[in-house]
């Protein structure tokens, strides 16, 4: 939801790395939670750096890092990946190799999406090739979940 | 009778609009996981393989629109780019599957939400009753709505193809505007039917084309403000195709034929049919089928026919007498069925009813339908066991030819009880007895008054047999009494309730001889088989016995080996005789395929047979005619067969009949015969289909007849001449054909010249002259020379119904 | 001249008990048929089971309704001889100068196969055709009807001898003992039949054209 943005975040991690003074960026690992409101996302590893004492960016790598979210309608939003870059200050999520972002209409899946939290743009493929995938459930399958 | 399926044999392989490779093999459900390379990196429209042949693309089974309702949408493409939850466009081979739907182009924009989606750049649309290609579409996909426009098309399931300016699809309705069809392929447009608007409903399996022009080569020959078409072949409420003609007795001819599918096993068609010379009939056919038993309803009506009064003093100028003139209304009704009662037991019936006797005559249109001079109309239960046969059945003639009277008809069997039982006790004694009780009436019971007969034959047979031999005496006694009516009794001498009785001795015995031959290298077995048969019976005077449904049989090498040389149990002949018969038969030993068959066989007479139907005694013989037949196959295309009558007494030929038939290529053939029967008929008849190439052919006939009968005033002339041209092609096949038949009882002859164009896949236009060959000309259609004969063809006089299992009415 | 006494040909051993089976179950021709197989030494399949009619192949398409018909017992497998196919015909030979029929022929075509009990073919399916002719005479037409029911009669007897003479002819090309080889199966239904038709105690075949 647009209202995480004013939510407290907190980060769990099994092992941190960094610097007091959030000059460096910290490096999270061995199974990374962060918690935002409604914004949930599993890791093993987490890459966040600052700018003026705000969390600027976050790059997330696991076996498959997930990202759980609720739309502004209340739907949830969950998007997988092998790597997930969170640009926290300009709202654009990038997911890198077999990403699946599944919500209630349906899925989409490919090896590239860029995603604006803010206006809900989504783009995906091209550059890189692999084709891209949606599958929208039929309105009877909508409503259930 | 059954319409032969239009022949696709002379079309091109391939598709109007080929096989989309993506959809081959079936769209695999695309699983996220899946690498979604769908390798069809060809951005051409028409895909290169032209090798697709008409076999529908597998498109996964046959989806109602609420079905795909419930499916998922799967899309696909090289790239995505759009907002979350409204407009996302897809583009880059954009592939969008659901259920057994396929839609493919190059820019797809989708909205999840609304369900609209629009897609242009060469798009390709599939499900599983059209294929299409278009420039563009748009649709919304919750509602299973598609507009595409500038479309070419493909039916799947039946052979059709065109275009269209735009075609609206709604789940299994399509709308095309501005369309054409056709069964013809896009490079060779033989006919197109044109249309502002053709409805095609995958569903109900219709098509509906209205204002079209239907165009044959660059001519519209026709325009139709609405015409229904199939485009598959389900059974399905609705209009057929109408027959329309024109001809000199009927004026313009139109038949409609409307079926209602009532239930899986019950369906009526309603066949009005309009001639301007004659006025408005309407068939019915009702057709039943239950667990047990089927059965058949017609009904014709035609009331006031015009004909009727055209032709009424010419009947009288004929002399025709009253009761065989035309009637004003007219009709014919039918009822054939058959019911199992039990296992032993069924009930069939083939009932029938002509108002008057020339409704056959009008109503048909060849010679072959003019052939049945009577009907018969009967109902019955018969049964049959292990041992025995039985059955009460009612039979009733029809007279259906006004040149006969009331009086030509045989005596109707009101009703007939028969009963025949055969046991074997061990393996060489066999009793049985045929019995049977007839009360026969005639129609015109005061001129021929009737009777009733009972007829009792027990009889016992020893056959004792051996693998080269068999030898079966039988003896059998007949006892035959009746109940005359009065006037019938006086006729004969005065006694009601004369009666007859004597006892039948025979013995048939016969031996089988082979060798191993060799023909031009292939191994043959030729087998010699003399038999004889010795049969003794008494003479008894039946002059005071009435002729109910007896008369002399044919004579043919059945009446070589028969205990009786009639036909009914009002005569039984006396006999003191031998007959003399040898049979030989070549067999290949491959596979025992029987290439010649010979038979020669004679009666010698001690005592000369005196009974006969007539007064007068027959002359004295000793032996009666030699009776010869000869089986050829000379190979599996050729074949030829005879048989010879000679009479050594009064060295006199009774019989001579050859025939041979040869089948020319894969659908051509040629038949040849001579029949010869001593007053009776002497005929030629030669008929043909020579496929000179794979579009044309030639059809012919020449049925001539030499026989000169002073008596009828029969003279030697035609009977029948075809002589026709076809042209055929993959979509279109032209037939024209002169033809010159006996058309009605007086022998007139008539020339017709048949023009029948036909659209295959849509119907044919002019007079159906496919089925008429086929029935001049038999081999015509080739499966009507093999399997199983073309059982009883046009209205005959005892109405077999082929369906029938087994046994005759 | 090289003539010999014919030796018997008997049904193979292996063949064990053997059944008649017909498409209609009021076709004397099945039992006429079972009683001429067990005269030439085959042993009748014991109990015969009753024969569910299946449709006649020249089904309509009217399907008749899903009626629970009583379970049959599944016939334990035997060796059986199937009357696959039984049709009459009656065409006229021949027409007078009015168009009316003068010489008519009965036709009779059976087609039939033998199989094993294993379901192997012993004798491929073929087609045996008869044909007898009898002439009408339209303005004494009494007879013609009763002439008719005699030549069936016979025609039935014959075409029990046909089949019976074709299973002969076919064990005879297979060899004494039921041949291992199976028989060429070349005369499967619709290609042309090698016999245009069938004439043992040969009858004048009319020719073909009406």
């Amino acid at each position: 939801r647009s209202t995480d943005r004013s939510q407290p975040m907190d980060i769990q991690a099994g092992h941190q790395s960094g610097s007091v003074d959030y000059s460096q960026p910290t490096t999270l690992s061995d199974g990374v939670k962060i918690d935002q409101g409604t914004l949930h996302i599993d890791a093993d590893r987490a890459v966040i750096s600052f700018r003026n004492g705000e969390a600027s960016q976050a790059v997330l790598t696991g076996n498959q890092a997930v990202l759980k979210q609720q739309m502004d309608d209340g739907s949830p939003m969950t998007a997988t990946a092998d790597r997930i870059d969170y640009d926290m200050l300009a709202d654009v999520v990038v997911l890198t190799g077999n990403y699946t972002v599944t919500t209630q209409r349906g899925s989409t899946s490919g090896q590239r999406l860029t995603y604006n939290l803010k206006s809900g743009q989504v783009d995906s493929g091209g550059q890189d090739g692999g084709r891209v995938k949606m599958r929208i459930l039929p309105k009877s399958q909508r409503t259930q979940n | 009778d059954d319409d032969m399926q239009p022949n696709w044999g002379l079309c091109p392989v391939g598709d109007a609009v080929p096989a989309f490779p993506e959809t081959q093999p079936a769209p695999a459900p695309a699983t996220d996981a899946q690498a979604t390379d769908t390798g069809a990196a060809n951005a051409g429209l028409v895909d290169a393989n032209a090798g697709a042949t008409q076999a529908p693309a597998k498109t996964g089974p046959k989806l109602t629109s609420e079905q795909r309702l419930q499916l998922p949408t799967d899309i696909s493409g090289d790239q995505i780019s759009g907002i979350e939850g409204s407009d996302t466009t897809f583009s880059g081979h954009v592939v969008l599957t659901r259920g057994d739907q396929f839609l493919a182009t190059d820019h797809l924009t989708s909205n999840s939400e609304t369900g609209n989606y629009s897609a242009d750049g060469s798009v390709r649309y599939q499900d599983s009753g059209i294929r299409l290609v278009a420039k563009s579409a748009e649709g919304n996909q919750d509602q299973d709505t598609h507009q595409l426009d500038d479309v070419r098309y493909q039916l799947i399931s039946r052979r059709g193809n065109g275009g269209a300016e735009r075609a609206e699809m709604h789940g299994s309705d399509g709308k095309l505007y501005g369309s054409t069809y056709s069964t013809c392929p896009p490079d060779d447009r033989r006919w197109e039917l044109r249309a502002k608007q053709i409805d095609i409903d995958t569903d109900s399996g219709m098509g509906v084309a209205h204002d079209a022009t239907l165009r044959v080569g660059k001519v519209p020959v026709l325009y139709v403000p609405w015409f229904t078409f199939p485009i598959d072949n389900r059974r399905r409420t609705g209009l057929l195709y109408p027959t329309i003609g024109s001809s000199s007795r009927n004026g313009f001819d139109w038949r409609q034929p409307i079926y209602f599918n009532l239930a899986p096993n019950y369906d009526l068609t309603l066949t009005p049919r309009y001639m301007s010379d004659r006025g408005l009939q309407l068939g019915t056919e009702f057709r039943y089928l239950l667990p047990h038993g089927r059965g058949t309803l017609d009904m014709d009506y035609l009331p006031s026919d015009k004909l009727t009064d055209r032709e009424r003093d010419e009947e009288i100028a004929q002399g025709i007498p009253e009761d065989n003139r035309r009637v004003d209304n007219r009709g014919m009704f039918r009822f054939d069925a058959t019911q199992d009662l039990s296992d032993h037991w069924q009930a069939r019936s083939s009932l029938v009813w002509i108002s008057d006797p020339r409704y056959l005559e009008d109503a048909s249109n060849n010679v072959n339908g003019l052939t049945a001079f009577r009907l018969k109309s009967t109902v019955g239960i018969f049964g049959n066991g292990r041992y025995w046969q039985a059955g009460i059945s009612a039979e009733r003639p029809v007279l259906a030819d006004y040149t006969l009277a009331e009086r030509n008809l045989p005596y109707g069997r009101l009703p007939r009880l028969f009963a025949e039982w055969e046991q074997p006790f061990g393996k060489h004694f066999v009793a049985g007895v045929d019995t049977e009780l007839v009360r026969f009436q005639h129609n015109d019971s005061d001129l021929l008054p009737g009777g009733s007969r009972f007829d009792l034959k027990p009889y016992v047979s020893m056959p004792f047999e051996g693998d080269s031999w068999f030898a079966t005496p039988t003896l059998a006694w007949r006892y035959t009494g009746y109940r005359l009516d009065d006037d019938l009794a006086n006729k004969l001498g005065g006694n009601a309730s004369p009666s007859r009785s004597l006892p039948i001795a025979s013995f048939d015995a016969g031996m089988y001889f082979d060798r191993d031959m060799d023909v031009r290298g292939h191994g043959f077995i030729q087998t010699l088989e003399p038999r004889i048969f010795y049969l003794y019976a008494p003479y008894r005077d039946q002059t005071d016995l009435p002729l109910f449904d007896t008369r002399a049989m044919t004579f043919s090498w059945g009446s070589l080996f028969r205990d009786n040389s009639f036909t009914g149990a009002d005569r039984q002949t006396n006999a003191n005789q031998v007959t003399v018969a040898l049979s030989s038969r070549f067999l290949r030993q491959s596979d025992g395929f029987e290439k010649l068959v010979l038979n020669l066989g004679q009666i010698r007479y001690f005592d000369p047979p005196q009974v006969s139907t007539n007064s007068t005694i027959p002359a004295e013989r000793s032996q009666s005619r030699w009776v010869a037949d000869a089986t050829y196959a000379v190979n599996d295309r050729w074949s030829m067969n005879g048989s010879y009558q000679w009479d050594p007494t009064d060295k006199r030929q009774y019989l001579a009949s050859f025939s041979t038939r040869y089948l020319i290529g894969e659908d051509g053939v040629a038949n040849l015969g001579y029949r010869y029967r001593r007053d009776v008929l002497e005929q030629a008849d030669l008929s043909f289909l020579y496929p000179i190439n794979a579009s044309w052919s030639l059809v012919g006939r020449y049925y001539y007849s030499f026989y000169r009968n002073p008596s009828t005033g029969d003279e030697p002339g035609l009977l029948e001449g075809i002589a026709g041209v076809q042209w055929d092609s993959c979509c279109l096949a032209v037939r024209v054909v002169a033809r010159r038949y006996v058309q009605n009882r007086s022998g007139d002859m008539n020339n017709a010249i048949q023009f029948e164009v036909e659209l295959k896949g849509l119907g044919s236009g002019g007079a159906d002259t496919r089925s008429r060959l086929r029935r001049a000309i038999l081999g015509y259609d080739r499966d009507d020379l093999y399997l199983i004969p073309p059982a009883s063809v046009g209205v005959d006089n005892d109405a077999l119904d082929d369906d029938a299992p087994d046994t005759l009415p | 001249c090289g003539f010999h006494l014919r030796k018997g040909v008997n049904l193979p051993a292996d063949l064990g008990p053997l059944r008649v089976v017909s498409t209609s179950r009021y076709s004397p021709l099945a039992e006429a048929l079972s009683q001429a197989l067990e005269r030439s030494g085959a042993v009748p399949a014991p109990h015969p089971v009753d024969v569910v009619p299946q449709p006649d192949d020249a089904q309509s398409d009217i399907a008749p309704p899903a009626e629970a018909s009583a379970p049959v017992a599944p016939p334990a497998p035997v060796a059986t001889l199937n009357i696959r196919k039984e049709r009459w015909g009656s065409i006229p030979a021949a027409i007078d100068a009015r168009g009316r029929a003068q010489e008519l022929t009965l036709r009779y075509a059976v087609e039939f196969d033998l199989l094993r009990a294993d379901g192997s073919v012993l004798v491929p399916r073929q087609v045996v055709e008869l044909a007898r002719n009898y002439v009408t005479v339209p303005t004494q037409d009494i007879g013609t009807d009763s002439e008719q029911e005699i030549l069936a009669k016979e025609m039935r007897r014959d075409m029990v001898a046909s089949i019976m003479r074709r299973i002969d002819a076919a064990l005879q090309a297979t060899g004494p003992v039921g041949g291992e080889t199976a028989l060429p199966a070349d005369t499967t239904p619709g290609t042309p039949v090698e016999q245009p038709a069938e004439q043992p105690a040969g009858q004048s075949m009319p020719p073909p054209t009406p």
